[in-house]
């Protein structure tokens, strides 16, 4: 290992002590641990599993002109409801702040949703034309 | 390292495997994944020292709109991380079972890294994301945890990118498509090249998504932000006159406006601050959660206030409010601020009397300031020797 990766160790393991030091004198190490553990565990043991195992059955099922659409589909549609999640039941609204979380979510985001399937349908029927038309010429 | 580059002859799965699990896809999300939390990092330092400045920091006035342009791109950076963070997670998840799990120290220490990195990083992200949606499930106070495991989480990137610095620039150097047609990819399957297309348009997804709480022109598009930017007279509330425990109070006809300064303490009435020169001045709300709203505001320059009383224009400023309960029931506005022409007790708000979870009947509005410190509902401004 070079000497400019070395120090960038010693610097990153720095500032990751300051933060422990932090966590452990501004705070309660006690109720911050969970909040660290607890995703990890949740992501490898749960939800890895159950994307990957997604892409395996749509690579089984579906043909191979709808397996990038699919992709990109879950992908985007992911992303869509991780941030979606935060908002969707509402649950930081108060009744004395109208203008906190003041709108439609799950309208939004099933209309986010929709466009995606959307974009990944009219691929898919794209990839299938180009698939065809190149089977027909050979 | 073994790398799944060869998928001539695989089981079928693995010609999905293979774009999900190559080490060209996961350096280039972990490059942009890099960037966006470089400056979700320095934007987040630098809203923690203006509200808890140390003694060599000092923050601008101009542009007015410079703490909403860094605090936006905090949550920005942020929000655009997470699909970064899952995209990245999900090229690298099989090497989580490599076998045997630990071969060497370093191999061990590495591993620890990793998931000290990914642990810090769901916790950042989680909580960041949750905190502008007001929703608080655990009982940690946020900003002080939020503050600390960012040290944690962005030290891991630097040993991270440390211990992976050969493979990055062996990856990065590689076209992120090489050698895939000759594993049989006609162009009509999932590529590598459609995987990151994927992440970036996932990227791109979350922060149309929500970027409207802060950018006007896309408040109709971001259909997951937490505010549309509606609220009383045009502006959005962080905190109500409810939730602050000050209606009575505010609202009380008898209300006196106390200034302390090295001459003189006076009080004021309302009437006698609408006696005094008032001055308009159109600046941003910034919150600490992103969102922003521009407004016109009217009323009484600090500065004037502040000259009343003896203080001089070298003097920082701190407001105290009606608001007893709680952390922010003052705030320091430092001299800088403080003889800025911009900075008022603002009486109106886009040409009403404030309403009451504005702040009525006044309150602070500086330029460049996060929400959180343009104190409302002000019964007291001491000019600080």
């Amino acid at each position: 290992m070079s000497a400019g990766r070395r120090a960038l160790v010693v610097i990153g393991v720095a500032l990751m002590s300051f933060g422990a030091w932090l966590v452990v004198v501004d705070n309660n190490p006690l109720q911050v641990a969970p909040w660290v553990l607890g995703p990890v565990l949740l992501h490898d043991a749960l939800l890895a599993p159950l994307v990957l195992g997604a892409v395996w059955l749509g690579h089984r099922i579906l043909p191979r002109y709808a397996q990038g659409p699919a992709l990109f589909a879950l992908v985007v549609g992911g992303a869509l409801t991780a941030v979606a999640a935060s908002v969707l039941t509402r649950a930081g609204a108060r009744p004395d702040n109208p203008s906190l979380l003041d709108r439609n979510y799950v309208a939004g985001y099933l209309v986010a949703l929709a466009l995606t399937v959307t974009i990944a349908l009219v691929a898919t029927l794209l990839n299938r034309r180009r698939t065809l038309s190149s089977r027909r010429a050979t | 390292m073994t790398q799944r580059r060869h998928l001539s002859l695989p089981p079928r799965e693995e010609e999905i495997a293979g774009p999900l699990h190559d080490e060209r896809v996961a350096a280039r999300l972990g490059l942009a994944l890099g960037i966006a939390f470089g400056i979700c990092f320095v934007t987040g330092l630098i809203s923690h020292a203006i509200q808890q400045p140390p003694w060599w920091f000092t923050w601008p006035t101009r542009p007015v709109n410079l703490y909403r342009v860094t605090q936006g791109l905090h949550v920005i950076t942020g929000i655009a991380s997470i699909p970064l963070l899952l995209a990245k997670l999900a090229t690298v998840y099989p090497r989580l079972f490599t076998w045997p799990p630990v071969r060497s120290a370093p191999h061990a220490l590495e591993r620890a890294s990793v998931f000290v990195l990914v642990g810090a990083a769901f916790f950042e992200l989680i909580t960041g994301l949750l905190n502008i949606a007001h929703w608080y499930p655990w009982a940690f106070f946020f900003p002080t945890t939020h503050y600390a495991v960012a040290w944690i989480a962005i030290g891991a990137i630097l040993v991270h990118i440390a211990i992976k610095l050969p493979v990055i620039r062996r990856a990065l150097g590689a076209p992120v498509d090489e050698g895939e047609r000759d594993s049989g990819n006609d162009g009509t399957g999932p590529s590598r090249r459609l995987l990151l297309t994927a992440a970036g348009t996932g990227v791109v997804a979350v922060v149309l998504a929500t970027a409207g709480a802060t950018v006007p022109w896309l408040r109709r598009v971001s259909v997951l932000a937490v505010r549309t930017g509606e609220g009383p007279q045009g502006v959005p509330v962080n905190k109500s006159a409810i939730a602050a425990g000050v209606v009575d109070t505010a609202s009380d006809p008898d209300f006196r406006l106390e200034v302390a300064g090295p001459d003189a303490v006076i009080t004021l009435s309302l009437d006698d601050l609408r006696a005094m020169t008032q001055t308009e001045a159109s600046l941003p709300i910034a919150c600490v959660e992103g969102w922003s709203a521009s407004a016109t505001w009217r009323g009484v320059r600090v500065r004037d206030l502040v000259m009343q009383v003896g203080g001089s224009p070298e003097q920082d400023v701190r407001f105290i409010s009606l608001q007893e309960s709680g952390l922010y029931g003052q705030s320091v506005l430092p001299a800088q601020h403080a003889r800025d022409d911009l900075s008022l007790l603002a009486l109106e708000l886009n040409g009403e009397e404030l309403d009451l979870d504005h702040g009525f009947p006044c309150r602070l509005i500086a330029p460049s300031r996060p929400g959180v410190l343009q104190t409302k509902w002000v019964r007291r401004i001491e000019v600080i020797a």
